[in-house]
This record gives structure tokens, sequence and C-alpha cells, in this order.
């Protein structure tokens, strides 16, 4: 990595000059996920395919998505379920079987999912918490008065986390399961894509949600994953500088 | 809603090391001010220790509701920790089916909605003898100021 003369900006509470990595709002040696795009979509019961969001990125780009029910209840879509697909154009809600209809939220990042990326741990020990007070930065979204009181009308704020990227890859070989070393010497927070051939064509990529025979193993210096069942599949991971069983 | 960045946009921009701010595209920037990020409220992260009464019946078990009073519906993320090895998983994002081999049971949810959050186990009539009862589960959670 090369010396750069950028910025870090620290969370409310934390000296800039001592925070950790994950102690941060953003810094520029690390990107955040920006949001490309995003909405809703309805999706109907029974077997459906959607084309939700047509991106046209070139890439496949990462993305997620939640589901919400007829009562206003919001969570993050059920991957072992609903198959939504991503490749280099669409957003695509494919072949996927729901019993009652549903609404669909979805973010489309600016960011290619098959990345190979590492930003290191440049501060891994975790500075003391000093006062409550909030000497940082925000930016607001074009169009928006920076004085808004919603939070929602922000690009970035240091009185918010934002998600740190620390690593991400993938497998060009179909592999049943893989491990990846990490620096950050605490179980970081993911998200799990697949190229799953069995379900979906080539270049077509999914979230994928552990069940009983995939499973995740996140520890403070390695991140894990295991399919049981044969054949393998491709993978990408996103693993982020926030812990996965903890505050942080 | 779609597209929601604004490429273009040079009010705030910084780039990621090694590209020169000016040429720089959104992907090779750090922070760039025509694009909205996942931000999260620093008092809406949090742990949840659970442990499962020794014996369940069909329902919905409410383990933890927390605040938000947002106005609107939050973007949500969640994460269960199996605490006595008893999955193959150790981590998994909710919602997450607890019984191995089963498409249908009991899962672990964690919903939203615009005043709440709520994490839950819904116990199918199917399952009422799970492999979770009296096992010790973690859950974090946070909720974004995006909707």
């Amino acid at each position: 990595m090369s010396k750069t003369y950028g910025i870090k900006v620290s969370r409310k509470g934390y000296d800039v000059k001592t925070a950790s990595d994950k102690q941060l709002a953003f810094s520029s040696q690390w990107p955040l996920l920006p949001i490309e795009a995003e909405g809703t979509y309805n999706i109907a019961s029974g077997t459906q395919t959607y084309t939700i969001y047509n991106h046209n990125l070139g890439y496949v780009p990462v993305f997620m998505c939640w589901e919400e029910d007829a009562s206003g209840n919001l969570e993050v879509m059920d991957a072992s379920y609903r198959n939504v697909i991503a490749d280099t154009s669409d957003l695509i809600y494919k072949a996927s079987y729901s019993a009652s209809a549903f609404t669909l939220h979805y973010k489309v990042f600016r960011r290619p999912l098959l990345t190979e990326y590492d930003a290191g741990s440049l501060i891994s020990t975790d500075a003391t918490e000093k006062d409550s007070g909030d000497y940082g930065i925000i930016v607001s979204l074009p169009g928006k008065d920076v004085s808004s009181t919603d939070k929602r009308d922000f690009s970035v704020r240091s009185d918010v986390r934002q998600l740190m990227i620390h690593k991400t890859g993938y497998t060009t070989t179909p592999v049943g399961d893989g491990t990846v070393t990490h620096s950050l010497g605490y179980n970081p927070m993911y998200w799990m894509y697949t190229e799953n051939t069995n379900r979906n064509d080539a270049g077509e990529w999914s979230l994928i949600a552990e069940t009983d025979d995939f499973y995740i193993s996140s520890s403070t210096t390695q991140f894990t994953w295991v399919l049981f069942t044969p054949p393998g599949m491709n993978w990408a991971y996103i693993l982020f500088k926030d812990p996965v069983n903890e505050v942080g | 809603m779609g597209k929601t960045s604004v490429d273009n946009d040079k009010a705030f921009l910084i780039s990621l090391p090694g590209y020169d701010v000016k040429s720089a595209t959104p992907e090779q920037m750090a922070v760039h001010s025509g694009f909205d990020y996942p931000k999260i409220e620093e008092d809406m992260v949090g742990v949840v220790d659970y442990t499962v009464p020794a014996s369940v019946s069909a329902g919905t078990i409410t383990i933890a509701t927390v605040d938000h009073n947002l106005g609107y519906i939050p973007k949500v993320m969640c994460f269960i920790e199996d605490l006595d090895n008893i999955f193959n998983t150790e981590y998994a994002i909710l919602p997450y089916l607890t019984d191995p081999g089963l498409s249908t049971g009991d899962v672990f949810h964690c919903t939203v909605n615009t005043t709440q959050l709520k994490l839950t186990y819904v116990i199918d009539a199917t399952a009422t003898s799970p492999v979770t009862l009296g096992h010790d589960f973690k859950f974090k959670y946070q909720i974004w100021v995006n909707d």
C-alpha cells in the first residue's frame, strides 16, 4: 500500500490519533459501500421471475436484499428460499417460490463483487472511549441541506458507523470450502455470495444462507466456509471492519 | 427508485490510496458525496445473549425488542452465534432455520418495523422439540439509518 495524504475520521467519542481501525467512521485507506441504486419491488405469490433492476455496470456488483411482509415487518431476505441474482447487467428475482406476496427491498452497491482486496490493519488496539462529544464531519447528499436532522439526507457522518471493507475475495474454480486469513484480531462481520450453477447460470451470483449443509466460521484470524454437499461452487466474500459478535 | 447516486457530484471526494482524486472513478473513492452509504446509529448496535427454554411449544418467542422510533422502516442486519456448537455453522445471518435437513421448522428472525426491532424464535408445530432446547446463543444486531 502506497503512502498517501488522506484523511481519517474517528467515531464519536474516540480520539482520531489513537482510535483503532474499527473505531473510525471512515478512512481514505479503505473503501465503504457506495449505494448505486436502491428500491422496492412487489413480488407475487407462487414461482416468479422478475428483472428487479437494470444496473448496467458491466460487472457483478455487491448487493443486499431484504423482504417486507404485508404487515410492514422487514428482515434480511431469506436466501435459502429466495433466489436473487446479480450478473453484469441486472438484478433478477429468479424462478423463486413464495407462499405469499411480499415486497423485496434491494440495494445495489458501486463495487465489483469479484474483487481481491485487503485493506490490512493499521491500528488494531482499541482506544478508550473518552467523551461523547462529536467534533467530526457530516457530508450531505446532493440536493439535501447539511442542516437536516434526518440522517438519511447524508452521504457520510462521523456520528454514525459506516460499513468499512476490510477484505474481499472470490474463487474462480468451484470448490466446496475455503479459508482466508485476516489481520483483524476479532471475528469479523461478513457477507457471502455464490455462483451456484446447480441453481443458476454461470455468471449469476446470489446471496447464500447458512443452512444444515453450508456453514461459516469466523475466528479472530481466519474466515472459513464449508459446503458439505458436492459439487463445489464459486464463492465471493466481504469481511468488514466490524465484529460479528460484539458491539465493537 | 432505481439509481440514487450522482456520479458527477464533486462536493466531497476522497480517493483511495494510489488514485488521483481528480480522475478516480466512484469505485476508486473512499468517500464520494454523490453516494449514500449504509450508516449505522451508534446506539442502535447491540448484542443479546439468549438461552432457549428447556421446553417450548408452537408459537413465537420474543427474545428481545429494541425501540428505534425512526418513523420509517430502516434496514437491519443481524447475526446469530451458536455458543454451544450444536449447529454446523458457528455464525449465520438471520433469518436462520435451526433444524438441519428440514425445509420448514424453527426459525430465528430479526424483523424491524417503523418503531422497533424484534428478535424472535418461531417454533413450528412440526418441530416443538428442537435441538436448541436449553442452549445458548448470542445475537449481534445493527439498525441502519437507511430506508
